[in-house]
């Protein structure tokens, strides 16, 4: 076989260009530490990855909106942990002016703490986080109380869904916790019915009232600890989804980086191979048969 | 014999062997130039003449010089050649379009695609703040500007392969010119009954370099010129040369390519698939570019669809309804280049419609839900894939296409290498032969002058005897 100058010539440059070509590849992945960088490296990992991206970011969606719900019926719960303060206050005040010992004056001086205590509540029923009024169902942009104890918002709630087939309610309706719009005691009622016992020196409507703030206390419990379980629901969810995230930041690692110790072996042996590839281009030419004769 | 023959004799060998060194030189000089076949000088014996009972040889004459030019291997050359440079354009072309969905498109349409909806979720959970609906806008903004800037983009490139084409046409006429013209200098030189090996090499690096544009077949003539076909039609025929042009399709606006014929000229486009760069600049502009592009405006034209038909049920929170989200596209061809946010929603957060009542507002956020689980719709391949897995299905396909022509460009260079291997041990030049031949026609110049000296001692001799 007639080995030809521009035959071996191609073959030695073929060689170094392959060998370089593999050099250039193993030096990318090695100096980005990531394996994938075009859709051609892997047209299936590049899919799954992008699917996988789509999915985390899906799931760091979902614990924002969890996170955001929790801190909304955090404040409704500590609104609601303030109307319970005030209505045992109330409790406290009807219990010690049911006393036969207590004067009129007296029982008419406690009706200026009744009617703060009342102004108390209708400020915990006008709770908000950031521009959204817990109370107001979904007329969150306003006070859904006036001074007066007037419901101005709905019997709805704002569901936030959290994930597919997970939803919270991240607000509630005042109507329904402060004025017994779906059952229950209108609880600002109670309070003013509390204040004209007072104000007019009415024992048995004092005596009433006890049982009225016990009524109204109860019906406040049984709405936090609903929310409650809410907040539970949304941070069990949190957990989950967080567990999940680290999950799927594993699998998108383990698609698209580099592992690294091979990526540097393979740089290695390409550059080995580089260099070879040049040596013997150059060993090929000092055996030039011209140089014999 | 007399001594006056072997004087004779011996300057036949010299000249003999100093052409022979000639041709040597020729080769060794021309080892690298491209189409270069080996040439050698053949040499016969002069005959013999009766000297009294004997046949006497009368030695040595240079015949003539031959090329070891070896049309079928050099035709295989062409047609790898054709071969090897389409898929070497393609998987140019497809490494250039890789590179504008670099990273698997992190940071492009697919990520802005889930950062849309994901800003409708977080709507959804507060339907009322000002800053998540600056959001929605902000990423409906974000979305359609990385659809724009893409079609933009694969509309540059579809021009820019465009240019290709009419640029390699023009590459194509310069060749065949110059073959014609060496047709005519060869037909000319052999019709004295030599060879113009010189000249075919030139000519054949010429056809060599054709065939990088497109598919090439060769035929010889009698005459010593070659008739080229260039996609199956004669471009080349003994001195003349049928120009290629390039013809605007008055539909797609892009350049078709036309042979002249006379005074007409006819589409060849599609006889010159599989094979040079014309073709892999065609397939790109028409198949890889276009494709994506019809890809995009599916996506981005559905995405427009499905949001509007949502939002405009809706209610914003000024109390508005019947407004779109995206400014209205009357068809698929286009839409990603022209996808923007409507005049009416644009710059307005209160219009984003997260509502589906208007009592419902500001905290019903049903529609906002709805916009947002557009995320998980079917709504893409006749209800089969999602928005991502449409886009996510794109850029894979992408990337098997381009994997596919890199493959497909090493397969190549190996055949091509292989046949380029078998026409240059035909008629390449091996310089360990013409060292070798150098020392042989040296040693035979050598013998030769040494025979001629003896002759003149015997010569001298003679002449002394008188």
């Amino acid at each position: 076989m007639r080995i030809t100058a521009v035959q071996a010539f191609r073959v030695r440059l073929a060689n170094m260009r392959t060998a370089a070509r593999q050099h250039l590849e193993a030096e990318r992945v090695a100096s980005s530490g990531r394996r994938l960088q075009r859709p051609s490296d892997d047209p299936v990992d590049v899919q799954r990855a992008m699917l996988i991206r789509a999915h985390r970011a899906d799931l760091s969606i979902a614990r924002e909106k969890a996170a955001g719900v929790t801190d909304e019926l955090l404040v409704a719960d500590q609104s609601m942990g303030g109307m319970i303060d005030a209505l045992s206050r109330l409790r406290e005040i009807a219990v010690q002016m049911s006393n036969d010992i207590m004067t009129p004056e007296a029982r008419l001086n406690a009706v200026v703490e009744v009617n703060d205590i009342r102004d108390t509540v209708i400020r915990l029923g006008n709770a908000h986080f950031a521009d959204k009024h817990i109370f107001g169902g979904q007329q969150i942009g306003g006070d859904p109380f006036d001074a007066a104890g007037n419901y101005l918002g709905d019997a709805n709630s704002l569901d936030v869904q959290i994930d597919n087939g997970l939803t919270i309610e991240s607000t509630l309706s005042g109507g329904d916790l402060l004025r017994g719009a779906s059952g229950g005691p209108d609880i600002l009622q109670e309070i003013d019915n509390m204040a004209t016992a007072l104000g007019t020196n009415f024992a048995a409507g004092i005596n009433a009232s006890m049982d009225s703030m016990d009524a109204s206390i109860n019906h406040i419990s049984n709405f936090r600890a609903q929310v409650g379980s809410r907040m539970r629901v949304a941070e069990q969810f949190d957990v989950h989804l967080s567990d999940i995230e680290v999950s799927v930041v594993k699998d998108l690692s383990d698609i698209e980086d580099a592992d690294i110790l091979s990526a540097f072996s393979e740089l290695q042996r390409s550059q080995q191979s580089y260099e070879s590839a040049m040596q013997i281009s150059v060993a090929s030419r000092t055996r030039n048969i011209f140089e014999l004769i | 014999m007399s001594l006056f023959n072997i004087l004779q004799h011996s300057s036949q060998a010299l000249m003999s062997s100093g052409k022979s060194i000639q041709v040597t030189t020729n080769n060794v000089a021309n080892a690298n130039t491209p189409g270069y076949a080996r040439q050698s000088l053949t040499l016969t014996t002069r005959g013999t003449e009766r000297s009294g009972g004997l046949l006497l040889g009368m030695g040595v004459s240079a015949q003539q010089v031959s090329s070891a030019y070896d049309g079928f291997s050099q035709g295989q050359v062409y047609g790898r050649l054709g071969e090897y440079a389409h898929a070497g354009s393609k998987q140019a072309a497809f490494e250039s379009i890789e590179s504008m969905f670099v990273d698997g498109d992190a940071s492009g349409i697919g990520s802005s695609l889930h950062d849309f909806f994901d800003a409708f979720e977080e709507l959804e959970a507060n339907p009322s703040l000002s800053g998540s609906r600056l959001r929605v806008l902000q990423a409906g903004e974000n979305l359609a500007s990385f659809f724009n800037r893409t079609a933009r983009d694969l509309d540059a490139r579809q021009v820019h392969a465009d240019n290709r084409v009419v640029a390699s046409l023009t590459g194509v006429n310069n060749l065949t010119t110059q073959i014609a013209e060496l047709n005519r200098t060869i037909k000319e030189f052999e019709a004295g009954g030599k060879q113009a090996h010189d000249l075919r090499s030139q000519r054949t690096d010429l056809v060599e370099q054709l065939s990088e544009f497109g598919p090439v077949r060769t035929e010889d003539g009698s005459d010593g010129t070659l008739r080229v076909l260039f996609g199956g039609h004669t471009i080349v025929e003994g001195g003349k040369a049928r120009p290629l042009s390039a013809v605007q399709d008055p539909v797609t606006g892009f350049n078709d390519v036309h042979i002249g014929m006379a005074n007409t000229s006819f589409r060849i486009t599609e006889s010159l698939e599989g094979s040079g760069k014309i073709a892999a600049a065609i397939y790109e502009r028409d198949t890889v570019l276009q494709g994506m592009e019809n890809s995009l405006d599916e996506l981005a034209f559905t995405v427009h669809q499905e949001v509007n038909n949502l939002h405009v049920t809706g209610f914003g929170l000024d109390g508005v309804t019947a407004r779109n989200f995206f400014s209205t596209q009357a068809t698929v061809a286009g839409a990603a280049a022209a996808l923007t946010i409507d005049a009416l929603v644009d710059g307005n957060p209160d219009a984003v419609a997260a509502s589906t009542t208007l009592a419902g507002i500001p905290g019903d956020n049903s529609n906002a839900r709805a916009l947002a689980d557009l995320a998980e719709g079917l709504t893409m391949t006749g209800g089969t894939k999602t928005f991502t897995d449409f886009y996510a299905g794109v850029i894979s396909g992408l990337g098997h296409d381009s994997r596919l022509a890199q493959q497909e460009t090493v397969r190549l260079e190996v055949q091509l290498e292989a046949v380029r291997s078998v026409r240059d041990q035909a008629s390449a030049v091996s310089l360990e032969e013409e060292a070798l031949d150098l020392v042989r026609f040296q040693d035979s110049y050598q013998a030769a002058a040494r025979v001629m000296n003896v002759a003149k001692e015997m010569l001298d001799e003679l002449l002394n005897i008188i």
